[in-house]
């Protein structure tokens, strides 16, 4: 059986400033090193064996992964340029307390977060899940069965969820937050409602 | 402008793992719940129009979303490719014991078989199809009823996003745009 598990990096530089990152690519704050061995160490204590490591190129989950595959005295994790995180566009590198006065009405809000939905050149929440079809697409032909490590951001790692599942990503970005450092399980055995691996005490973002 | 393009339902072909393409088939019990499905989801898009392939199991979705309050026309070029030439409606089972070197052709979808409508040709015609849904530029929302095929086109050559595989029962896209350039605004089951 084919097990996909997805995890996010850890805390970056933009995300203590509380800066929306996207494509920008700030590297990880102490904390967010902290973060990433405490996770690499968790997955040893389970016993979780991963085949191959995937990584999308930025600074922040590329370290992320490389902290695990170390710990794991695994080979150096695949860059993977489909994992990357969703373009924000226009709002790339803005302060994530402005988003709501600078996007609304075309926002979604939750507890923890408020998307937005369509700024100037941003990938739409719809677009991402074509992205994450594709990147399961990659994985499943690659990969017949086995443990694969996804290492990836928190919008394009929901719609990887979501496209798993078969869900409406509307209703998924509501359901959890997927938050610095977590760790997801997807597999045919594995309830959707029941996602998480690992989750941090205190989310990050 | 806005465009909801939404595959038909579960058919009686796809039950029988028969090649599809330019024949009829209807849809089964299951292909006409996930239409009703669909007709609850798609409430708050306010469509007012529906343009449907002529095929039946399109025409047979096309009817349960329009739920008699929103009219529905046929659109002859958004039927899906005669792919399957002089195999279509066989099982695949028996062809690919008959002829499995017609069943390894039919796997790429770039090849075209005896009685086949080639890529080339269907592409162009769902293409310039849609194009003319842009020309006629309307304030109202409009879906379209089509096929796999005609969906992954839109995904290949209209949107440009690349490849999106097997599409499935009542997977819709709505896009909006000004007729050069579409964005995806919302999606289900892709």
């Amino acid at each position: 059986m084919l097990k996909i598990y997805l995890a996010r990096h850890g805390q970056d530089q933009d995300n203590v400033r509380g800066i929306l990152n996207g494509h920008r690519d700030e590297p990880l704050t102490a904390l967010g090193e902290n973060q990433a061995q405490e996770l690499a160490q968790k997955i040893k204590t389970a016993n979780i064996k991963f085949d191959k490591i995937y990584s999308s190129p930025l600074i922040r989950t590329t370290r992320t992964a490389e902290i695990v595959a170390d710990a794991l005295s695994m080979d150096k994790p695949e860059p993977m340029p489909l994992l990357i995180e969703r373009d924000f566009g226009i709002m790339t590198g803005k302060p994530t307390a402005e988003l709501e006065s600078l996007c609304a009405p075309n926002i979604l809000k939750t507890d923890t977060i408020t998307y937005i939905l369509s700024p100037e050149g941003a990938e739409t929440f719809p677009q991402l899940m074509v992205r994450a079809h594709q990147i399961l697409e990659k994985i499943k032909t690659n990969h017949q069965d086995g443990n694969i490590l996804l290492v990836t951001s928190g919008d394009i790692g929901k719609m990887i969820y979501a496209s798993y599942y078969n869900l409406y990503w509307k209703e998924v970005l509501t359901m959890f937050h997927f938050g610095n450092s977590e760790l997801l399980l997807l597999a045919n055995d594995s309830p959707a409602e029941n996602a998480h691996v690992f989750k941090t005490e205190k989310f990050n973002h | 402008m806005k465009l909801i393009f939404i595959r038909h339902g579960k058919t009686t072909g796809d039950v029988e793992d028969r090649y599809g393409g330019d024949y009829d088939d209807h849809l089964t019990d299951k292909g006409r719940t996930q239409a009703q499905e669909a007709l609850e989801e798609l409430k708050t898009k306010n469509i007012r129009l529906i343009i449907s392939s002529p095929l039946l199991r399109a025409r047979e979705t096309a009817e349960i979303l329009a739920a008699g309050r929103c009219p529905v026309i046929v659109e002859p070029n958004f039927k899906e490719r005669n792919q399957y030439g002089i195999v279509t409606g066989r099982i695949k089972e028996e062809v690919a014991m008959e002829t499995p070197e017609l069943a390894e052709a039919l796997r790429d979808y770039l090849n075209t078989i005896e009685g086949a409508e080639s890529y080339q040709d269907f592409r162009n015609r769902i293409v310039s199809a849609v194009n003319n849904l842009a020309d006629k530029e309307q304030d109202i929302c409009r879906a379209i009823i089509w096929h796999g095929g005609p969906m992954r086109v839109l995904f290949r050559d209209i949107l440009k996003i690349g490849e999106i595989g097997k599409i499935g029962d009542l997977a819709w896209v709505e896009i909006e745009g000004d007729g050069k350039n579409f964005k995806i605004i919302d999606c289900r089951r892709i």
